[in-house]
């Protein structure tokens, strides 16, 4: 407890006034429910953001160097042409060839993308949450029951979410609290559809979490608020991303 | 971290979760929220734990991770709250129950109308019993800053409340 000896009537209190504050708020604050997440948690969250950090630096630093390099090299000459050289010096403008793009379903999706079309990607939906995963996958529906005991007592569903692709197993439960409603959804994609680990959140409420597994397939977790809800809870999509990728 | 830090951030972890899970719920009134914020704070706090030479400022780390993660959260449209015409049941039971449960949901109703960072200076002040100087160490702002954000925080109350809270009206 702090006596407040800078306590004015500037601030709107006098002292005896704080007092009874204090005890009206410490009075009014409710006795907590079971966390929802643990030290493993935490321990998991830092090392995560950490590693990100760490990742995001080196490629920074490869990136600096690369350019410099790149710039020594255009001073020094070391990548100018043979004068004599034919393949340049003789070249017919209207014959070069751009490289080919990538085949799109090699093409990694960014975690911020995922549920947006790309114009002329064959991949991609005609209609935003147009796809859908099948039936809820029994394997996958157990792995996050374990992962999330929550889920014990909800009854799985399908899912129709941008993330299916071909391959995927999928499976989405209904969720609510306080008043919203919306559903957690799980996408497991084959390494074939690599999407990049990260978190993400969406204008709608919608948040989604990806985790990568060993051998390269996606954890896909995302939270979906039903229209017109605020979003339920989102402190289990970490947890369960993080679960289900160490699982698989 | 080595395991002796790891043992250091365990124990506090331990010692502060639920004070800082209840802290995070009056500054936000949605438990899954709280638990959000408190989440943020402590793997903040893990991620600088060798950083934070002095351990008797692990509290004071803790509340301005917490606090700037909930303002910062506010700014963002979708998960600004919405007020509500009607406050929550009254509890049924014992007069006294009843009673400092009505206050407690009356109080909680009155924040939800109190802008976030005049919300968050009157948690830290009232809750946590921060003197001036630290609400506003934690908040990164001028004590004049803090004292008219109490003012105004207390005065929303008020008319917010009305007679709801004689405690209240009287100070």
């Amino acid at each position: 407890m702090t006596n407040c000896p800078t306590c004015d009537r500037s601030e709107g209190v006098s002292a005896v006034d704080e007092h009874k504050l204090q005890e009206l708020f410490r009075g009014a604050a409710p006795s907590a429910p079971e966390s929802s997440f643990d030290r493993g948690d935490v321990v998991r969250g830092s090392r995560r953001i950490t590693a990100r950090r760490r990742v995001t630096a080196s490629a920074g630093a490869l990136a600096v160097a690369v350019l410099a390099l790149g710039g020594v090299g255009a001073g020094t000459g070391w990548f100018s042409p043979a004068p004599d050289s034919p393949s340049v010096a003789g070249e017919d403008p209207t014959q070069r060839t751009e490289p080919a793009p990538a085949h799109p379903g090699s093409r990694e999706d960014s975690p911020g993308v995922l549920a947006q079309p790309r114009a002329g990607n064959s991949d991609q939906p005609d209609e935003p949450d147009s796809r859908t995963c099948g039936p809820p996958d029994p394997g996958l529906t157990e792995a996050a029951r374990e992962t999330v005991p929550g889920f014990a007592g909800v009854a799985p569903v399908s899912v129709t979410d941008p993330a299916c692709r071909p391959g995927a197993r999928a499976v989405a439960f209904p969720v609510h609290n306080t008043g919203n409603t919306g559903q957690v959804r799980v996408i497991l994609r084959p390494a074939e559809h690599p999407v990049s680990a990260g978190e993400t959140s969406r204008p709608d409420g919608s948040r989604q979490v990806v985790r990568t597994t060993d051998d390269g397939r996606a954890v896909v977790v995302v939270r979906v608020p039903d229209p017109g809800s605020d979003p339920p809870r989102g402190a289990v999509l970490p947890r369960l991303a993080d679960g289900l990728a160490q699982r698989y | 971290m080595n395991q002796r830090d790891e043992q250091e951030f365990a124990e506090y972890f331990a010692a502060r979760l639920e004070a800082v899970r209840r802290m995070a719920y009056m500054m936000c009134g949605d438990w899954h929220r709280a638990d959000d914020l408190a989440q943020t704070a402590f793997i903040s706090l893990h991620r600088h734990w060798r950083k934070v030479r002095d351990k008797d400022a692990l509290d004071a780390y803790v509340r301005r991770t917490l606090t700037r993660a909930l303002i910062d959260e506010k700014r963002r449209p979708w998960r600004r709250e919405r007020s509500t015409e009607a406050l929550p049941d009254r509890s049924s039971g014992t007069p006294d129950v009843a009673e400092s449960v009505a206050d407690r949901h009356a109080l909680l109703a009155g924040l939800d109308q109190v802008p976030p960072r005049q919300r968050a200076v009157l948690v830290l002040r009232f809750l946590e019993g921060l003197d001036v100087s630290d609400v506003a160490a934690a908040l990164g702002c001028s004590e004049g800053t803090v004292k008219s954000q109490c003012a105004r925080g207390l005065r929303t109350l008020r008319e917010t409340l009305g007679d709801q809270l004689p405690d209240l009206r009287s100070v």
